[in-house]
């Protein structure tokens, strides 16, 4: 870390690191090129334990954050230990019954369904009734005979669950750390009918599967989800203030997955005339919001290709960041580490890929550093190749 | 992708269940069931922590 950095106060270099991405983001040379920590269990292994030890134990899991943080001088952190509320899950019995999993090596999540094409109106309808009423009988076959005295120990490790997210933010709070993005304006994360459908409702195979089979269904969904869901957040971004929020990096995150198993006639149906018209809200602000294109967004390239400099951000997975900065001059790219060089090459080689990536795609802003990949696995990086990359990235200062 | 990701077989269609449990309807039981469950500096609390309690339990 730079001098002028060591000696800032948290709050200081809180501010400091957020606007590192808001001029990144703004396509102005900021001091130095930000570097978003898409790192999530990863930092478990690499502070001596396992997954299940993290995931039964919140000291622990705190402590595996704390360890990470004074290792690596990452600017925002996607997961501070937060990601997971097995304890609640495991307190209410729901045993395999549960669509997440874990074991000393690993957090998965099966694929899972719980509403037939034809009930995702009356799911839309009212999202709390469905999950009482249908969802959770369904999931749990034991769920009408839990004792109360099951539900009072749900409730309590629900709470600490809540306490542990207050306690991690003071933790990141004490490191200087920047916030990512607020909750949407309506509270919340901002959501869209077919990334829902996709991943919750239908589950992956379902919804391919409803996307031939059932499409004026699924529109149907879609259009209700929109007038529901959608347009009240619209509504509230373009009432709302001017500009970007600077007690964040972004103004909104974002996630898009749903695009790799459509079509494009319904990518276009099913998704871009309902995004479309968010993206553009916020670009009337002035704001940028950050969208995770998980798997590839390549193929959708053209349907953002006249957005303004400065209102868009795309935290980039399977695409090639010089391909999509081809495509998209005006979109600033955060990625550009791969799983694959972290976890196999030398510390001099990760070092010599950054600084070509900073050099050809961020000396002038439009550039964010980050993992393509959520760390999570013990082999998804070296230890000595992330820190030296840190090390490089937190030194390397730009040319104004 | 961050987690391992089965693909398994899933539910084609849901089945509603004839029971008597007091709770199990929406609104009525279910706040019924909070109330008894969540401490009483809680409750004002309780449209915001009981919808999060809910999506806890049917997303995890």
């Amino acid at each position: 870390m730079r001098e002028i950095e060591k000696n800032m106060k948290p709050k200081e270099l809180k501010a400091y690191r957020t606007k590192l991405f808001r001029d990144a983001e703004q396509w102005k040379t900021p001091d130095r090129i930000p570097h978003y920590g898409n790192i999530v269990t990863w930092k478990v292994f690499d502070a001596g334990y396992t997954i299940d030890q993290a995931m039964q134990n919140f000291d622990i899991m705190k402590e595996t954050v704390e360890v990470f943080l004074s290792k690596y001088p990452i600017d925002v952190l996607i997961d501070v230990g937060i990601r997971n509320q097995f304890n609640v899950t495991e307190a209410f019995g729901m045993g395999e019954n549960g669509y997440y999993y874990y074991d000393k090596e690993v957090v998965g999540i099966n694929d899972h369904a719980y509403c037939p094409v034809d009930r995702l109106m009356e799911y839309i309808e009212d999202k709390n009734k469905y999950a009482w009423e249908v969802a959770l009988p369904n999931k749990i076959p034991d769920f009408y005979d839990k004792p109360m005295e099951v539900w009072k120990k749900t409730w309590d490790e629900y709470w600490k669950y809540i306490m542990f997210i207050f306690k991690m933010n003071k933790v990141t709070g004490a490191y200087g750390l920047a916030s990512g993005a607020p909750n949407n304006p309506m509270k919340g994360t901002i959501n869209f009918g077919v990334e829902e459908a996709e991943s919750n409702l239908l589950g992956i195979k379902n919804l391919s599967i409803a996307a031939r089979r059932n499409f004026d269904q699924l529109k149907e969904f879609c259009d209700a989800w929109n007038e529901k869901e959608t347009k009240p957040i619209i509504a509230k971004i373009l009432e709302g203030e001017d500009g970007p929020d600077m007690k964040y990096c972004f103004d909104a995150s974002l996630i898009m997955l749903s695009q790799n198993i459509l079509n494009p006639k319904q990518f276009n149906e099913l998704y871009w005339c309902y995004l479309e018209p968010l993206l553009k809200a916020y670009e009337q602000k002035g704001k940028c919001p950050r969208i995770f294109t998980e798997g590839k967004i390549d193929m959708y390239a053209d349907h953002f290709a006249d957005f303004k400099k400065g209102s868009l951000a795309f935290h980039l997975e399977n695409d090639d960041p010089w391909a999509i900065r081809e495509a998209l001059p005006n979109v600033c790219i955060i990625g550009g580490l791969t799983t694959a060089l972290l976890g196999t090459a030398t510390p001099d080689e990760c070092v010599a890929y950054t600084q070509k990536l900073i050099d050809e795609l961020g000396s002038e802003g439009g550039f964010i550093l980050s993992e393509d990949k959520m760390l999570s696995y013990r082999n998804d990086c070296k230890a000595e190749n992330l820190k030296a990359v840190c090390e490089f990235v937190s030194n390397y200062e730009l040319k104004k | 992708m961050a987690d391992e990701i089965k693909v398994e077989e899933v539910a084609e269609e849901t089945e509603e269940k004839k029971v008597d449990w007091p709770y199990a309807s929406y609104p009525e039981g279910y706040n019924k069931l909070l109330n008894k469950i969540m401490p009483f500096w809680a409750r004002p609390a309780k449209k915001m922590m009981g919808a999060l309690l809910i999506r806890v339990l049917v997303d995890g």
